[in-house]
């Protein structure tokens, strides 16, 4: 097993590699987009520049921000394998494609949680404030996370039998980053507040707020709502590839793009 | 000792939007051979060829590698089984040669010690040693298709699927594709399924051929039986004509005789007709002598497998 994450690790560091200008204008957009972002919402929301609401801004950014790398990775993978006909290939192997959906995530997330982390030694730098780490904020990072490889899994399902689904999965990626509180927290939005509960973001952006910028504790309540949202959206997700793999095999299109 | 590596039987395929592909065909290939799949577009070649690799459902019918069956015993039935599907599309060009051979030896479980010895045994067999630190978008066509061939071989499969695996390549690079697949099964002992509208190669290279048309079986034999049953029956005359025939003569030419063949090339006409009686033949000769060509050659042979696919599928229409 440990050679499948070693395999996988290999590829994809070389296809980052092949890909580095686009990697490297990723990094830069996300960046600068974020001063952009946090600077206008500052003033939009509260007029004066208070470092602590900015550091929460970059909390939820950065989380938000490695769940969108890793969202779009995720499905992308799949996709350009389709579309490169190496996707047979995998199915041929022994292992199932739900593992490799797991190998695949993990070393997904490992590269966007770097990505994450460098831009975040660019901004806290600038903004003259850093969030504390800590054990247990990794924690609720990771499972807000497995959340998002759940959400990725439907996409990537959705894309075996329908096709084309790129800008359905920017869609998704790009409400996330405004229902989710990521940039500012909902309160002020009662209503879009309590929906957006059951988005897989929303509850874990809060929690790493309280554990890394307001160095609170968390509620119990939200951790048990957390864990039991992200077991949600992995189950859909483990049904939907498992739906899609059968109804792409039956259509015949696994190689389709 | 030679025993049954890939069994099918009663295979179907009706795909949801109610094409039916695949009406239902059985045939088995044992180790060290070769079996040509042979059909006009359209005919279920790679709709059977993914059913066997279990990428595609069937509908009915089973496929058995070294009798696991594909669908209910996957993952121990995919250790037995290696596949080059859709040309060149198998192998990541941005990865080298080498990188990719050790990512899909890695996913079909070769042993980590065993990995880098097995894949310069592999590159050196394909001819690609000095090219392995390459990207492999770089590589010619022909290039790619036999690193397809060798990542399909990475983990020692008993069995390996061919479709159309000398598509698009020129004819070097076919030939020498020909003579690793020939060296697969009678060296190593492979059982090979291979598909592909090339009748010579099939001709050459395919102990049994299997033809079929609209997902059924028309003929399903030894090469050899095959031809030997069209030999005794038929055979072929080929009429040399110095000089290109006039879109009219060649147009009254289909008109007199309508079952002939005709070809011009290099300021010369050749002239085919298969299943041609003598008396029928000589009607021709008197033709062509009555329209003052000059007769550079006749000869009569045996039709090759080329010529007994277009009678089988003919036939079937």
């Amino acid at each position: 097993m440990v050679r499948l994450f070693e395999a996988e690790a290999r590829r994809q560091a070389r296809l980052i590699q092949a890909y580095a200008v686009e990697e490297i204008g990723q990094f830069l957009l996300f960046t600068v987009g974020f001063l952009v972002l946090s600077g206008l919402f500052e003033i939009i929301a509260r007029g004066e520049l208070a470092s602590t609401v900015v550091l929460a801004s970059a909390v939820g950014f950065l989380a938000w921000r490695t769940a969108d790398g890793y969202m779009l990775r995720t499905v992308s993978t799949l996709a350009d394998d389709a579309a490169w006909g190496t996707l047979e290939q995998l199915i041929l192997s022994p292992i199932s494609i739900l593992g490799s959906m797991v190998i695949r995530g993990a070393i997904v997330l490992v590269f966007y949680t770097l990505e994450a982390c460098l831009i975040g030694l660019v901004v806290f730098p600038l903004l003259g404030a850093w969030p504390t780490l800590s054990w247990a904020a990794l924690i609720v990072f990771l499972i807000m996370q497995t959340g998002i490889w759940g959400v990725a899994l439907v996409l990537a399902g959705l894309h075996m039998v329908y096709k084309q689904i790129a800008s359905v999965t920017v869609a998704v990626s790009t409400a996330l980053l405004f229902l989710t509180g990521a940039l500012a927290p909902l309160d002020n939005v009662p209503l879009l507040a309590s929906v957006a509960r059951v988005l897989p973001l929303t509850v874990g952006i809060e929690m790493l707020r309280d554990l890394m910028v307001y160095r609170t504790t968390v509620p119990v309540n939200d951790v048990f709502w957390l864990v039991g949202t992200t077991a949600f959206y992995v189950a859909v997700g483990w049904s939907v590839l498992t739906w899609a793999l059968r109804a792409a095999q039956r259509a015949g299109s696994l190689a389709h793009y | 000792m030679t025993e049954t590596a890939l069994d099918v039987h009663d295979l179907a395929k009706t795909y949801p939007n109610g094409v039916q592909a695949v009406a239902g065909i059985s045939f088995e290939v044992r180790t060290g051979e070769i079996l040509a799949l042979l059909g006009p577009n359209g005919s279920g070649k790679t709709t059977t060829v993914k059913m066997v690799a279990g990428l595609v459902l069937p509908s009915r019918g089973s496929a058995e590698v070294m009798g696991l069956n594909v669908l209910k015993r996957r993952t121990d039935a995919m250790r037995h089984l290696g596949a080059v599907l859709e040309g060149a599309r198998n192998v990541y060009w941005q990865l080298t040669a080498r990188e990719n051979l050790r990512y899909f030896g890695s996913l079909r479980g070769v042993p980590r010690r065993q990995l880098e010895s097995r894949i310069d045994d592999l590159l050196t067999d394909v001819g690609l040693a000095a090219e392995q630190h390459r990207p492999v978008g770089q590589f010619s066509r022909g290039m790619q298709q036999k690193l397809a061939i060798a990542a399909a071989l990475l983990h020692d499969p008993e069995v390996l699927l061919l479709d159309e695996p000398t598509l698009g390549l020129d004819v070097p690079a076919a030939r020498a594709l020909e003579e690793n697949i020939a060296r697969l099964a009678s060296e190593r002992g492979k059982a090979v399924l291979l598909t592909t509208h090339t009748m010579p190669l099939a001709e050459r290279l395919a102990h049994r051929v299997l033809v079929i048309r609209r997902g059924e079986t028309v003929a399903y034999d030894t090469t050899a039986r095959l031809l030997a049953a069209h030999n005794s029956h038929a055979d072929v005359t080929d009429i040399l004509v110095s000089g290109e025939l006039s879109p009219d003569l060649l147009s009254t030419l289909r008109n007199e005789f309508p079952h002939v063949e005709t070809g011009q090339t290099n300021g010369s006409t050749q002239i085919t007709w298969r299943d041609a009686q003598q008396a029928e033949i000589l009607g021709l000769l008197n033709w062509l002598d009555g329209q003052n060509l000059a007769i550079a050659n006749v000869g009569r042979r045996q039709p090759t497998l080329e010529e007994v696919f277009m009678t089988l599928t003919q036939e079937a229409h």
